[in-house]
């Protein structure tokens, strides 16, 4: 998949594109799993296996292993700032991307929040560039998303980021910078942090808007 | 690269106990403690081990094999080295009964095998030696998630998947890249764009 595909992706909702990138990477890896199982009656090409045995990079790694791994990895953590680790993950390398952000369930689905583009649902033609996030208290429960367009000169509308509530069209006045454009928190459990809570958060505010 | 010179040294962590006598594969089937079967695994370097057949089943592959019919003679496992079979092994009897398995094996036979094999949580024992299993260095961690998945079995999937993730955690993308051997596929632009993206993760 080129990277504009994956840019492109990564502005839908990320249940639905990481399926469709995930399906069309499992065809080559399936194949070279099943002929690794295919070995165990085949005793002549012991020799050659072993020596592949050798060259312990993670490179040839089954896809399933890799999978349950970054599984793992994103099951550990469910709050910020420990859930970078799962972020540094996917920028490894495209199929580590793949796989994770195929992991990765929306935060209404999972409770917790782990790329950007989690903050986007319910903001359509929201660039998911033009927000910043804080991370605003120590337990990395409670998040501030800020507007991170740089100021404009005067104040205009911009129809790209404007957004529908009802049948009346709502636009952030400008210059942004800084405004506060939602707050998100997540309910910590009190069993520990591999019992991910369930409830979300999410409030849009509509402050500093244009009612036209 | 350090996986080209890393190899042996991963064979000596890995030695843990010596090979089972060799044995002609037209002999009748071992039996081991109380009567039970015993089948003889083979290594892709000729090493033998034998092992209780209740314990070996804790691997699909070796399960399906063991009911084609091929449990009688030593077992060829080509792609797994002899110090890498001989911690499986080991691993396989120190989770007799590990409910990450048992319960499986409980729903899948027929004949009442499996009758002793009430499922147990696993011990501080089996815990702390699952700890230890996996105090290897990269490489040989790496060899014993291939046998994992070889060999399919769950528990040992279970202990060394968790090692791979706890190893990730903590690290740089850099670190995760050197760590694994991983060659960065992004452009620099690419990796670029991705970094501003993320930057605020990072902070």
């Amino acid at each position: 998949m080129s990277f504009k595909g994956i840019i492109h992706d990564m502005r839908e909702e990320i249940g639905s594109i990481s399926r469709k990138g995930f399906e069309v990477k499992l065809g080559s890896y399936g194949i070279r799993s099943r002929a690794h199982r295919g070995a165990i009656h085949d005793g002549q090409s012991a020799a050659a296996a072993v020596d592949a045995l050798k060259q312990s990079c993670w490179a040839n790694m089954p896809l399933e292993i890799l999978r349950d791994v970054l599984m793992r990895i994103e099951d550990s953590e469910s709050t910020w700032p420990l859930r970078k680790n799962v972020v540094a993950c996917a920028g490894v390398c495209r199929s580590w991307r793949d796989i994770t952000r195929d992991i990765v369930k929306t935060p209404e689905v999972s409770g917790k929040l782990t790329f950007p583009i989690s903050l986007k649902q319910g903001m359509k033609n929201v660039k998911i560039e033009d927000l910043e996030v804080a991370i605003s208290n120590f337990l990395g429960t409670k998040f501030i998303v800020y507007d991170g367009m740089p100021p404009h000169a005067g104040a205009m509308v911009t129809k790209s980021r404007s957004y529908r509530l009802g049948s009346k069209q709502v636009s952030p006045r400008v210059p942004a910078g800084n405004y506060p454009v939602a707050h998100i928190a997540y309910e910590l459990n009190v069993l520990g942090s591999r019992y991910a809570s369930n409830s979300v958060t999410i409030i849009f505010f509509l402050h500093a808007v244009d009612l036209s | 690269m350090s996986s080209g010179d890393s190899g042996p040294s991963s064979s000596k962590q890995l030695v843990q106990q010596p090979a089972a006598a060799g044995r002609s594969p037209n002999q009748p089937p071992l039996l081991g403690a109380g009567g039970r079967k015993v089948i003889v695994l083979k290594s892709g370097d000729e090493e033998e081990f034998e092992v209780d057949l209740l314990d070996a089943m804790q691997s699909r592959t070796l399960r399906r094999a063991i009911e084609d019919g091929c449990g009688d003679g030593p077992m060829p496992l080509p792609n797994l080295t002899g110090p890498v079979l001989a911690k499986v092994v080991e691993l396989f009897r120190r989770h007799r009964g590990d409910p990450r398995w048992a319960d499986e094996l409980q729903e899948t036979e027929k004949e009442g095998m499996f009758k002793d094999y009430a499922p147990q949580k696993p011990t501080a024992e089996v815990k702390g030696f699952d700890r230890e299993f996996v105090s290897v260095d990269r490489d040989a961690l790496f060899d014993l998630l291939r046998a994992a998945n070889f060999l399919e079995a769950p528990g040992l999937l279970d202990v060394t998947c968790d090692a791979a993730a706890d190893a990730v955690m903590n690290m740089t993308v850099e670190e995760v890249r050197e760590y694994f051997g991983l060659v960065n596929d992004y452009t620099p632009e690419e990796e670029a764009a991705l970094r501003k993206q993320h930057e605020w993760a990072f902070q």
